[in-house]
């Protein structure tokens, strides 16, 4: 959960290498240094490694999760599993974002993040249906699979893995990416105070061990996810005994902003008391009006973001109606 | 409950119906192995002839609310357990009473508790909610099981549409009936909001819910702890507390003692109506009507206004509405029989228009050669004439019909077709009829 609070977040932003980086290039090549630099100044490299780890519940089942760690290199093996993966954080000048993957998993995966223009060579079965979106890492791969994303605007995204997407982004391969308009603005003209990202997803522990023990594919106990029945709902990878979400009381006054990210398959419907909050956009697009509600409707796959200034009633401000 | 004719033009069978109206009620039939038409038929035998076009409730601004356990009939002959909430020390009621105040007052609710499980009430779209008294609860303050009660108090800043539900468990108090409709008026009479875009002729309530019996049988036995709403599968859908075909049947009818709501729309061409469609269970149920698009003027208890004062120019048509749980929307539908492309009256070129009438299609005949009378039977709806009102044309029909003013039905339903059921007996669940009446015929409000 730590993860996903502005204040603490933990993200890499090779800006300032890079730029050192490319000046250097730069007096090395003259005439183009200047453009290299603007370029090196604008990309964020995120290394992504996919990989099983184990998640207690809070009634203390163990459940073998698929999630992303961010390492400071490919190989590195120093960032922290978590599903939801690590917040991608762009900036308002970020024009290019390029996630290097290693695949630590005993099954090919890769890559996509919903809304964002993307090269999607898919790749097929034998049989010639389509098994990934896009190119795949597989397992164990030695040299990053590398995902470049450059048509980047404002907003709010899901990414999730692009292979055989019915299973592995239950099994947990999902995470979020957020990219403000400027410094503290949500969209042009939308300020805020406060970033809180907030990611809906859910977990079958059946589906879950199936895949763990080998037992989900064609013959095995386990054929398919038509009867997916999620037991556990998280929020922020952290499974919730109800659909209630408290708000800091210290950010009364304030001018949250609150992305809505849905990574589960559920309908979910984050509901304020209190308060309205104006609703700026959904899937990265900023409404042209934005209107006042206090209900927001969070279909599978959907992200919304919506403002409000945290009234002093304090923190029984969000829940989920559709728990 | 008081009758009053809205609109009596005199004319057609105006005098005769009153006869009627002074005994609305005959005790129900079993609707045992009866078809969709008979049932319907049957539905519409029970109706008080002309009628319903108001919302009921409890007018403010105070009120009291016990939280109590009690049982709903459904449609096809069941009863559920349910925990609803009485309007002082009445009866339970599903839903709990519709809170009817103005824009300005200060809003004071009194919640006692009946129940085994500690409660409260949480109020969607109000700002500055107080909760004074009980306990400490989730949300909000609770009450507990015959505890000291708690008191809610806002003021109703703006104008609208809204709903109240259980906040101390809100997964099981919303499954076992704690909700219900809120609506705030404006200070302009007939308008919705404060802006003459949501003016309207005619209102009523969409208060939509889902139950799922086996939940309720575990409540109902005392094993609240085996209840896994991971499993839940609901297999009735109600209208204002009610399955259909009840769902048309007289508001405060005598035999639904703990389902005082019906929801039955009744227009004439050309008014305005105002749909308050508040989804208060935790399923999402696509609302559709036949008949016309309906125009969304609000959501959330907000006119959708590009700016203040700019009135509902967000507004927007659609045809099936799908409002997320605990949200509401407000429509507006209108029918004149645009797009017929013939005269609902039958009427010739040069007679005069009629009240709502649409005038691009006054005096085209009838595109169809009526059957010979011989031929012809009346049905649940078709009392002999295919004129709104008989105005035009009518022939003997055998037998009688519960349609004798030859009013218009339009099915108005949820468009997740099963959901039209009770407990898998069709018809029933989400589902009632739009009746468009002609002119002369006074539809009451009650």
């Amino acid at each position: 959960m730590r993860n996903y609070h502005a204040a603490t977040v933990r993200w890499t932003y090779l800006a300032s290498a890079l730029a050192l980086l490319g000046t250097a290039t730069a007096c090395a090549t003259g005439d183009d240094g200047e453009s290299q630099t603007q370029s090196a100044l604008a990309t964020v490299t995120v290394f992504l490694r996919a990989e099983a780890f184990t998640k207690t519940m809070p009634d203390g089942t163990d459940v073998v999760m698929w999630g992303y760690a961010q390492d400071s290199a490919f190989g590195a093996h120093d960032g922290v599993l978590s599903s939801p993966g690590p917040v991608i954080e762009l900036q308002a000048d970020t024009t290019r974002l390029t996630v290097q993957l290693e695949n630590n998993l005993d099954v090919p995966t890769s890559l996509v993040i919903d809304g964002l223009r993307q090269s999607l060579p898919v790749v097929r079965y034998p049989s010639g249906r389509v098994r990934s979106f896009t190119r795949e890492a597989v397992p164990g791969n030695v040299s990053p699979v590398v995902y470049s994303y450059t048509a980047l605007r404002p907003g709010t995204f899901l990414y999730k893995t692009g292979t055989a997407p019915q299973v592995q982004v239950q099994m947990g391969l999902l995470g979020a990416v957020r990219r403000p308009s400027a410094a503290g603005e949500a969209y042009p003209g939308r300020a805020f105070d406060q970033d809180l990202l907030l990611v809906y997803s859910e977990v079958d522990p059946a589906l879950h061990d199936a895949v763990a023990t080998g037992q989900y594919g064609p013959g095995l106990a386990m054929t398919s996810t038509v009867r997916y029945v999620p037991k556990y709902f998280l929020i922020n990878g952290e499974a919730v005994m109800s659909g209630a979400y408290d708000v800091a009381p210290s950010l009364a006054g304030q001018r949250l902003l609150v992305r809505f990210v849905n990574g589960g398959l559920r309908t979910r419907a984050p509901m304020f008391l209190q308060t309205y909050a104006l609703a700026l956009a959904e899937d990265g697009f900023a409404y042209k009006y934005p209107g006042e509600r206090y209900s927001v409707s969070l279909p599978a796959s959907k992200t919304a973001d919506v403002l409000f200034t945290v009234p002093a009633s304090g923190a029984k401000l969000l829940y989920d109606r559709m728990f | 409950m008081t009758m009053h004719i809205t609109r009596n033009a005199g004319g057609l069978g105006g005098v005769a119906r009153a006869g009627a109206i002074a005994s609305p009620f005959r005790p129900v039939a079993p609707l045992a192995a009866a078809g969709f038409a008979g049932l319907l038929a049957l539905a519409l035998t029970l109706l008080p002839r002309p009628s319903l076009g108001a919302i009921s409730g409890v007018a403010g601004p105070t009120f009291s609310l016990t939280a109590r356990a009690g049982y709903v009939s459904t449609g096809e002959g069941g009863s559920i357990h349910v925990w609803g909430l009485a309007n002082g020390a009445g009866l339970m009621q599903y839903p709990g009473p519709t809170l009817l105040v103005s824009v300005g007052d200060v809003v004071t609710i009194t919640l006692d508790n009946e129940l085994p499980v500690n409660v409260s009430l949480v109020f969607p779209g109000q700002e500055g909610v107080t909760a004074l008294g009980g306990v400490p609860g989730a949300l909000t303050n609770e009450v507990e099981p015959a505890g000291a009660p708690v008191t809610y108090q806002f003021t109703a800043l703006r104008p609208g549409t809204f709903q109240y539900h259980d906040g101390s468990d809100p997964q099981l108090g919303i499954e076992m009936g704690m909700v219900g409709a809120l609506i705030v008026r404006p200070a302009h009479a007939g308008w919705a909001y404060d802006h003459a875009d949501s003016a309207y002729d005619r209102e009523v309530l969409f208060l939509e819910t889902e139950m799922d019996p086996l939940i309720h049988e575990l409540v109902e036995t005392q094993r609240i702890a085996d209840v896994d709403f991971t499993k839940y599968r609901p297999t009735y859908w109600f209208l204002n507390g009610r399955t259909a075909p009840d769902t048309m049947v007289a508001a405060g009818a005598q035999w639904l003692p703990a389902q005082p709501y019906s929801c039955m729309p009744m227009i004439h061409p050309g008014e305005k109506l105002l749909l308050r469609i508040v989804p208060a269970g935790r399923d999402l149920h696509p609302f559709h009507t036949h008949g016309q698009h309906m125009r969304i003027i609000a959501q959330d208890g907000r006119l959708l206004e590009s700016a203040p004062g700019s009135g509902a120019d967000r507004s927007f048509l659609w045809f099936t509405t799908t409002v997320t749980p605990g949200g509401t929307d407000d429509a507006l539908f209108t029918w004149t029989g645009d797009r017929l492309g013939w005269d609902v009256y039958g009427h010739q070129p040069g007679d005069p228009l009629a009240p709502g009438e649409l005038a691009a299609d006054h005096g085209k005949p009838f595109p169809v050669v009526l059957p010979d009378p011989k031929d012809t039977e009346a049905g649940p709806f078709y009392p002999g004439s295919p004129f709104l009102g008989m105005s035009g044309y009518r022939q003997p029909v055998f037998g009688t019909t519960p349609n004798p003013e030859a009013g218009y039905y339009f099915m108005w339903h949820s468009h997740k077709e099963y959901e039209m059921v009770n407990n898998d007996v069709f018809p029933g669940g989400m589902m009632t009829m739009l009746v468009v009446e002609h002119p002369d015929v006074p539809i009451m409000e009650m």
